[in-house]
């Protein structure tokens, strides 16, 4: 290709199309440079470009470039972390049985085991036999004939005081102070915050040697119990 | 040759991917925190739902339901959250920024579930055994959650080294047919399983939840880039292929506490402040080569970032609700005033939320209580 300026417009047309070198493109500007009456139409054809429409051209691929999702990723399970997920379900789940399936045995009341309703008290420990139906019952059951028993379970001294379940029968009474029936703590979550307080003090005064005898062993009243519970404080209706 | 490289402007992180997309975020206890399983002490299902339409449709519905298990003296829950995102954005421009918003369509969608159990503890007080002081409840959560994002966009890669010198314009003139692409598929499916802790403070007026959440996320993506060749008039196509997996640590922080004059006063006054934050544990979203620089699941993500803020004043009198809430997700922002009723076994409330696009939504929440 002569570089001549009777070429001048091939040349202009293929330095735009880059079929130049370097060199030969110099010697393009070099010869617009001589003859400037071609640097309006250079200028021009740096400004030519394919001309499209501003809508945007749809080119009848849209839908086919959407490819559906892959949602199966390869071998995911079989990483650590999906099995420390795996570990960790499992776990929740034999927690979650442990509670339903293993903390209910022994704890039923029969028809001939007295029901303990344990009452924490501040400073110290005692014990308040109720019956569910009647409190009149229980307090009557906080007599002279029933203050002085003190009966040893499992070395711990408690203050019982019979609670048939159904009216205050004296032969079962005396049966439990010879057969010394099974004696079963039921958590009665609900009656302990309703425990009468006339009813404590009774139980305090009826029996104030078994206060002073008590075992030194006296557990500390505890702000915070480890044991989840029902009675709890709800969130407010506010939120 | 050298390529000024274009990007899309990623909308990964946005409010589809929040902890609580709500603005009545304590109308969906069990997305706040595990915790709150339970913690009303009856049985509960809350239904939430919000829909933002524009040139972008967003919408979420949630489901959820917990009770008070006496047996185990704990709450037990099951939550699900749906999303669904659209971005519509057309553009002919030429693209010269490394990230621009200029897409053309996408539509992600995001289906969240999980089980949670939260046992019971009461703190008594020290002056009166009988009475209970605080409540708290420690909670464990499993979450699965299954994200995709399908993506096209008018993208653009222009080789700017195509610069022609004149007289007139001794600087250069950018040539503009030099295009590399013209279009850019991507199509992320992102799996993730969440496990972690919550954990509940309240009083009958304070109310403080967390919940920390360890995330795994599986990512795949494929990319295709087309390029129409004006002068051949034949399209060429290029696909990649990407494999992810990111660890993440999310926690957020609910503080809330109700102002009454006394118990009989019929006014109170609740605010709600709460606050997440997200860190990547081995999130490397440089650019180490070709492929990489055409996804969209890494650069999307910072490393660390404060990811949720919410504020909310809601006011009762007797069983009417008003409020105000400001919720931020993903530099997504909702405003939003609301208006409710509040009875024994149901309380209803409605949104009015605009985001910081100006796009106006409507959300309705709604909690049935019953024992």
């Amino acid at each position: 290709m002569r570089f001549t300026i009777e070429h001048i417009e091939e040349l202009i047309f293929d330095y735009h199309e880059g079929n130049l070198s370097e060199a030969e493109k110099a010697k393009v500007l070099n010869l617009i440079h001589q003859y400037p009456e071609y640097a309006a139409e250079f200028t021009l054809w740096a400004q030519t470009y394919a001309h499209v429409d501003n809508v945007l051209p749809d080119y009848g691929l849209t839908e086919n470039l959407i490819h559906q999702p892959v949602l199966a990723v390869t071998n995911w399970y079989n990483t650590t972390w999906a099995k420390l997920g795996v570990l960790s379900s499992a776990l929740l789940i034999a927690v979650v049985s442990f509670y339903i399936f293993g903390n209910n045995e022994n704890t039923k009341p029969t028809a001939n085991t007295i029901v303990i309703n344990p009452v924490v008290e501040k400073g110290e420990t005692s014990a308040i036999v109720t019956s569910k139906s009647n409190k009149i019952e229980s307090k009557k059951l906080v007599n002279k004939s029933t203050e002085n028993k003190i009966k040893t379970i499992d070395n711990q001294i408690v203050n019982t005081i019979s609670a048939p379940l159904s009216t205050p029968n004296i032969e079962q009474e005396k049966q439990i102070e010879t057969h010394h029936e099974k004696v079963v703590l039921v958590p009665q979550v609900e009656e302990v915050s309703k425990v009468d307080s006339n009813s404590v003090s009774e139980t305090k005064n009826a029996d104030p040697k078994a206060e002073n005898d008590s075992p030194k062993k006296n557990k500390k009243k505890k702000s915070f119990n480890f044991k989840p519970s029902t009675n709890f404080i709800p969130v407010n209706t506010d939120f | 040759m050298r390529f000024i490289l274009i990007a899309l402007f990623s909308i990964l992180g946005n409010i589809v991917l929040a902890q609580v997309p709500f603005n009545q975020v304590n109308q969906q206890p069990l997305l706040m925190s595990s915790s709150m399983a339970g913690a009303k002490n009856s049985k509960r299902i809350c239904l939430s739902f919000n829909n933002f339409s524009g040139n972008n449709n967003h919408l979420n519905i949630g489901l959820s339901f917990d009770k008070m298990s006496k047996s185990l003296a704990s709450g037990i829950g099951f939550y699900s959250l749906f999303s669904k995102n659209q971005f519509n954005k057309m553009s002919s421009e030429v693209l010269s920024n490394f990230k621009t918003d200029k897409t053309y369509f996408t539509n992600q969608n995001s289906i969240v579930a999980g089980v949670c159990i939260a046992p019971k503890y009461s703190i008594k007080s020290k002056t009166n055994p009988n009475k209970n002081w605080l409540t708290f409840s420690p909670s464990i959560f499993v979450e699965g959650n299954v994200f995709t994002n399908n993506l096209i966009a008018n993208n653009k890669l222009i080789d700017y080294n195509r610069v022609v010198y004149s007289t007139q314009n001794p600087t250069g003139i950018q040539q503009k047919d030099s295009t590399i692409s013209n279009y850019t598929s991507n199509t992320i499916a992102e799996k993730t399983i969440k496990y972690g802790l919550g954990f509940l403070l309240n009083t009958d007026k304070l109310l403080l939840v967390y919940k920390g959440s360890f995330e795994n996320s599986f990512i795949n993506e494929d990319i295709i880039l087309s390029n129409y060749n004006v002068t051949s008039q034949r399209f060429n196509f290029n696909n990649y292929n990407q494999h992810h997996s990111l660890h993440a640590i999310q926690q957020t922080v609910h503080f809330g506490y109700s102002l009454k004059k006394s118990e009989e006063s019929p006014l109170s006054v609740t605010p709600l402040l709460g606050i997440g934050y997200k860190r990547y544990i081995n999130l490397d979203n440089s650019i180490p080569n070709d492929t990489l620089i055409y996804g969209q699941s890494l650069i999307s993500k910072n490393e660390s970032e404060i990811n949720y803020t919410h504020a909310s004043l809601n006011i009762k009198y007797a069983k009417i609700l008003l409020g105000c809430s400001y919720t931020d997700c993903y530099n997504t922002s909702l405003s939003a005033i609301s208006i409710g009723y509040q009875g024994k076994k149901m309380k209803t409330v409605c949104n009015i939320a605009k985001t910081n696009n100006s796009i106006i939504g409507f959300e309705l929440a709604t909690n049935f209580y019953w024992n």
